[in-house]
């Protein structure tokens, strides 16, 4: 046979041949690619007839998936007839199939084949209307047909094939009628029948395959059509009549199958579509899942609290998501009922089955399956406190009782969960650390959430178990896993009610009565390298960062110096990762508690002396304890005591560093990094030195004089120390001279000072600022350039008024003009400059207007800037150009010498130039950058900036502007007059030079 | 009830039914103790196997009155170390810009796990910061430096 082009059908299906058994992936595309073309060529059908006829399983195959390629590509094309003979064709290599090999070799091409229907059922339904009909009709006068048992096979698989494949199709609003109308009429009737008919089992299970892909049929097309299948009653009773355990005994390990799908079936309905389920099936579903006597006892005893139950586990889960999955559907009526006798044998159950024994997450997860049912239970009755009210108005003592008996069920809940979040033994905990944890923390958000119906009462329970059981740990050690999961509750509660009201904590008598009760003391015994007691000591420590509102109040500040002495070990001797969570712990309770510190500095001090050494101790833990101390210190408000201090603190910083330089000439990366870590800390200090509220509300009057001219005079030398350091770090130690990151750290310290309203150890004059930029700028390379260039933004921002102009053409002269060409080679060094530019021009233009190297350097460099490609460079040199052209600050001066400038020095027809140049050029997602420099120059100049835009579009000597042209797009711009169309027009503009068409548009 | 407020009470229950792993999001309470649903606080976990792990990064979210017409702006702490979070803390990612890829469909989920991929793959043509922009295209030692450094900052707390 010649298929085409010469193309026998030997080497077609040598081809197919080789195309399922090459592992060369060049020939394995180059053959789909050949048999591609012939499956969407005019002998598409003829082919994929071919190949079924063969006896070979993979032209078989190929042959079923050709029909699939050919009906789709010629589908418009198909008369009645055409369709009718198709169908005829397909289903007899069906028969054909079932005849010589039987089914189950086969069933992968069949169920092509039915695809293969499908698909033309779904383009032709008004032939081919009843597929399911047809198919039966032609098996029945088949030959070729086999047993009754295959009959009912295929008509159950074609049946599921048939719904899935139209549900993956769009836009199948009339199909839907044509299926209730025909098709579904006969799975009806199948399902039906088989109630009567001995039938094994897999046809069973095949039927309940079969009515899952209808379920969901079921919701697509009621989604997408007026058809509407409410509840198919022959259906819902073929499957309570499979929600049986007749053929299990205790001790059976008869497979649960059947009873498995049809579970899995009933939670599709209630999750996907309850709708199928009218209000009497909904009744019985309930009586079989939750009352004695029906389904649901018989398996939870024969199954679920049996010696099965590992072996069910599937079986088991699968009936606890149908229980979860139907009552979620109705919880409000489940939660107004918990008074009447009905629902209590209902949550008993739900509780024994939340209550299952072992350890979650390792030997069961039923009851983080209930977790989130629990969870919405209880927020029902939060969320629809206003309904329940209104339901027992007239009854206010039944509502007394509905209160009570809620509380009564969510303190259970609360007690299994409570239970369960045990920590398991070390080793068995490991392999399921991450989902056990996360487990846990969903039992927290259901405490939470009890907490919002309990209360306090709920917090009392936790903390006095808390307090008996820290008795008897002295006596039994393992009493350490009893109080953990009682902390770990405690402290989530009161971390979340403390993160929304801080200031108005419920929780100080209970928490007190944990530190009275010696929780300390007795937590102090225990080894903080017992790997047991890990999680112990993570839950204390989070326990003690979300109580600090009760640790910095009268009654909590006499516990602080237990709490340090408990903590600094954990820092000196726990794991790294212990070590990080207690100096965050420690940082907070410092930051908070600072007054009532003062007396514990000296236990504080030796720990910062250790850490200062000990290269080992890792960086964050030494900034944070850095931080922690100053925060302290400052509440001593004796600026005497304090520079004392600062400079002891800051000096050994320094005396550790240059110990170290001294002794490394060259660098490496873990002297680096302990060097770093060092400077940090400095910066640290320098940040909690801030003062860290409203000046007034921090020092009195008369303090605030006296700080500020003990600051003024300094006699503690503490700038002269910081002012070293920041020397050595930043331009005397050679290795660190063009070090990035600690120039940044350096002109950080500076810059925590500076906003300061008086006085303090870290205020320097703006001089000094400068001339140390000035040494920093001759040693530095372009990497430095950002942080030098943020410090002076810093400075002006907060002191232009104060600032000489002398001055500050200094500090430009060397940090921009004399580094000029440097600059121009690091987009990030150019940012920085034009952005410290912008910012002198927002505040205080006079301040460099009038500076020779403003025209003859800034403006240039400025221009350029516009043409750059990076957004970081374009957005700061938009801002430039308007800060000079608007000159909000500027004096009348000021704008005399811009206008002049613009006007008539030719420099407003330059911007313009440059500006159309590289706003036509640059990228479409930075053209946001431009306009605002248009729409200024368009405000500020109406008159000179026609000329100027006429000139800079005709300077362009673009190919598809001319003269006439031009003049039409500068009118367009003019007549915005600044205003935002301005953004739309040069938008468009910016598209039609370039050729391009807009997004979003249906104009191409 | 506006169409903002269903919507985020709808997101609000798919979420407490199924969220992802290591995340949490909650809505923070108003000053009369009723939750404000315009306001959520929100972990993002570091994957695991990237430079992230072992940390989970707060970001707040702010969904506007528009909302789910306008996308929610998404912030971390200022001075969050990544080359696609502005220094002020606001994520620039595609799905959170009307104009780009946000769609009124996009779910509470699908944004926080949008957030979480950013985190390890930063988008090298929408820089929103300087510092780490710099040293993630011209120093990844340095870079990988300062993000293990910054998820010491957030580590987990056990």
């Amino acid at each position: 046979m010649e298929m085409s082009e010469g193309r026998s059908l030997a080497s077609v299906i040598n081809h197919v041949e080789r195309l399922y058994s090459s592992r060369n992936p060049t020939e394995v595309n180059s053959l789909q690619i050949e048999l591609q073309s012939l499956q969407k060529s005019e002998y598409g059908l003829e082919l994929a007839n071919v190949l079924m006829g063969q006896s070979s399983a993979n032209c078989r195959f190929f042959g079923a998936l050709t029909y699939g390629v050919a009906i789709n590509i010629r589908r418009d094309n198909f008369s009645s007839g055409d369709v009718i003979s198709l169908v005829n064709n397909i289903e007899g290599h069906i028969f054909r199939l079932i005849s010589s090999e039987g089914l189950e070799g086969n069933m992968v091409v069949i169920r092509k084949l039915f695809s293969d229907l499908s698909l033309l059922f779904i383009f032709h339904s008004n032939t081919y209307p009843d597929p399911l009909k047809i198919f039966y009709d032609n098996l029945g006068v088949s030959d070729d047909a086999g047993s009754k048992e295959a009959w009912i096979t295929l008509i159950l698989i074609f049946a599921s094939i048939l719904v899935e494949d139209v549900s993956k199709q769009e836009n199948t609003t009339t199909i839907h009628k044509v299926i209730y109308d025909n098709v579904f009429l006969k799975v009806n009737n199948i399902v039906t029948g088989l109630v009567d008919l001995n039938v094994p089992p897999k046809i069973h299970l095949l039927t309940l395959d079969c009515i899952n892909s209808w379920v969901y049929y079921i919701s697509v097309a009621e989604a997408n059509s007026e058809v509407r299948y409410d509840c198919p009653k022959n259906i819902v009773n073929y499957l309570f009549d499979s929600l049986t355990l007749s053929g299990i005994s205790d001790s059976s390990n008869e497979s649960l199958e059947l009873v498995n799908k049809t579970l899995l079936v009933f939670t599709e309905i209630s999750d996907m579509n309850p709708r199928m389920l009218d209000r009497e099936s909904k009744l019985r579903l309930h009586s079989s899942l939750l009352e004695p006597g029906h389904f649901g006892e018989e398996f939870m005893s024969k199954v679920v609290f049996s010696d099965l139950r590992l072996e069910y586990d599937d079986e088991v889960g699968n009936f606890v998501n149908l229980i979860i999955v139907f009552l979620q559907n109705d919880l409000l009526n489940l939660t107004k009922q918990i008074l009447e006798q009905s629902s209590t044998y209902k949550i008993k159950v739900l509780l024994s089955l939340t209550n299952i024994s072992g350890i979650p997450m390792i030997d069961e997860t039923l009851s983080d399956q209930f977790l989130t049912f629990w969870e919405d239970f209880i927020n029902t009755f939060i969320d629809d406190e206003e309904s329940f009210r209104i339901v027992f108005e007239s009854e206010p003592n039944k509502f007394s009782k509905f209160v009570n008996r809620r509380n009564e069920v969510v303190s259970e809940i609360c007690g299994i969960y409570w239970n369960k979040i045990h920590l398991p033994p070390f080793d068995e905990l490991e392999p399921v650390k991450v989902e056990f944890l996360q487990y846990r923390s969903g039992v927290a958000d259901l405490f939470i959430a009890a907490y919002s119906l309990i209360s306090l009462p709920l917090y009392e329970r936790l903390t006095s178990k808390l307090i008996y059981d820290t008795y008897t740990l002295e006596e039994n050690k393992n009493m350490s896993l009893d109080i953990e999961s009682t902390l770990y509750l405690i402290y989530k509660i009161t971390e979340d009610y403390t993160f929304y009201d801080p200031d108005n904590s419920p929780f100080g008598l209970y928490v007190g009565k944990i530190f009275e009760s010696g929780i300390l003391n007795s937590f102090g015994n225990l080894s903080t390298s017992d790997n047991t007691l890990k999680y112990f000591y993570f839950t204390f420590n989070n326990f003690l960062a979300s109580v600090t509102f009760y640790l910095k109040g009268e009654h909590g500040k006499e516990f602080l110096g237990s709490i340090l002495r408990l903590l600094i070990p954990m820092i000196l001797g726990g794991s790294t990762s212990l070590a990080l969570n207690v100096s965050k712990t420690m940082l907070k309770i410092c930051q908070e508690c600072s007054q009532n510190l003062i007396p514990f500095t000296a236990d504080i001090e030796a720990l910062l002396v250790e850490t200062l050494k000990n290269p080992g101790v890792d960086a964050l833990i030494r900034q944070r304890l850095f931080s922690s101390y100053t925060s302290i210190i400052q509440y001593l408000k004796n600026p005497v005591e304090i520079g004392k201090i600062l400079f002891h603190m800051i000096n050994e910083i320094y005396n550790s560093a240059a110990k170290v330089m001294s002794a490394n000439t060259s660098n490496n990366e873990e002297l680096e990094d302990y060097l770093i870590s060092l400077i940090s800390c400095v910066c640290q200090i320098a940040r909690a030195c801030e003062i860290p509220e409203e000046i007034d509300e921090f020092y009195t009057p008369e303090e605030q004089e006296v700080v500020d001219s003990y600051w003024k005079e300094d006699p503690s030398n503490v700038k002269d120390i910081i002012l070293r350091i920041i020397r050595l770090f930043s331009i005397d130690f050679p290795p660190f001279v063009h070090n990035a990151t600690s120039t940044e750290k350096c002109c950080n310290i500076l810059k925590s000072g500076v906003r300061e309203d008086i006085n303090g150890p870290f205020k320097f004059p703006i001089e000094i600022i400068f001339d140390y930029l000035v040494s920093k700028v001759e040693v530095s390379d372009t990497g430095s350039i950002p942080p030098i260039y943020s410090l002076v933004e810093t400075v002006i921002v907060t002191n232009y008024n104060k600032i000489e102009r002398e001055v500050l053409q200094n500090l430009i002269d060397k940090v921009f003009t004399q580094n000029l060409e440097a600059l121009k080679s690091d987009p990030y060094a150019i940012k920085s400059a034009v952005e410290l530019f912008a910012v002198i021009l927002e505040r205080k233009p006079s301040l460099i207007l009038g500076l020779p190297v403003f025209q003859s350097s800034i403006l240039k460099f400025s221009l350029e800037g516009l043409s750059a490609n990076e957004n970081f460079i374009i957005k700061p040199v938009s801002r430039f150009w308007v800060a000079i052209i608007s000159l909000k600050k500027g004096s009348e001066y000021d704008h005399t010498l811009i206008r002049d400038l613009f006007t008539t020095r030719g420099g407003g027809q330059q911007l313009c130039s440059n500006l159309v140049k590289s706003f036509i050029l640059s990228a479409r997602s930075n053209l946001d950058y431009y306009y605002p420099i248009f729409r200024n120059l368009l405000g500020k100049y109406p008159l000179e900036s026609k000329t100027w835009f006429l000139q800079a579009f005709h300077d362009l000597h673009h190919e598809k502007l001319n003269e006439h042209l031009t003049s039409i797009i500068v009118n367009k711009i003019m007549i915005t007059r600044g205003q935002r169309s301005a953004h739309d027009i040069l938008k468009k503009i910016w598209l039609q030079l370039n050729g391009l068409i807009e997004f979003n548009s249906k104009n191409f | 009830m506006s169409l903002c407020r269903t919507r985020l009470q709808e997101e609000r229950k798919q979420w407490r039914k199924d969220h992802p792993f290591g995340f949490y999001a909650k809505p923070v309470k108003a000053a009369d103790g009723s939750l404000d649903l315009t306001q959520w606080t929100a972990g993002i976990p570091g994957r695991s196997n990237t430079l992230w792990q072992g940390a989970t990064y707060p970001v707040t979210i702010y969904f506007p009155e528009e909302y789910p017409s306008k996308p929610p702006r998404v912030k971390f702490p200022a001075g969050f170390y990544h080359p696609n979070i502005y220094p002020s803390g606001t994520v620039c990612l595609s799905i959170l810009n009307e104009s780009q890829d946000w769609r009124p469909a996009i779910t509470l989920k699908q944004i926080v796990i949008g957030i979480q991929e950013l985190l390890d793959s930063p988008n090298p043509n929408s820089p929103a910061q300087e510092p780490a922009w710099k040293a993630y295209s011209k120093d990844k030692a340095a870079y990988e430096k300062k993000v293990r450094e910054q998820a010491k900052k957030y580590a987990n707390a056990m």
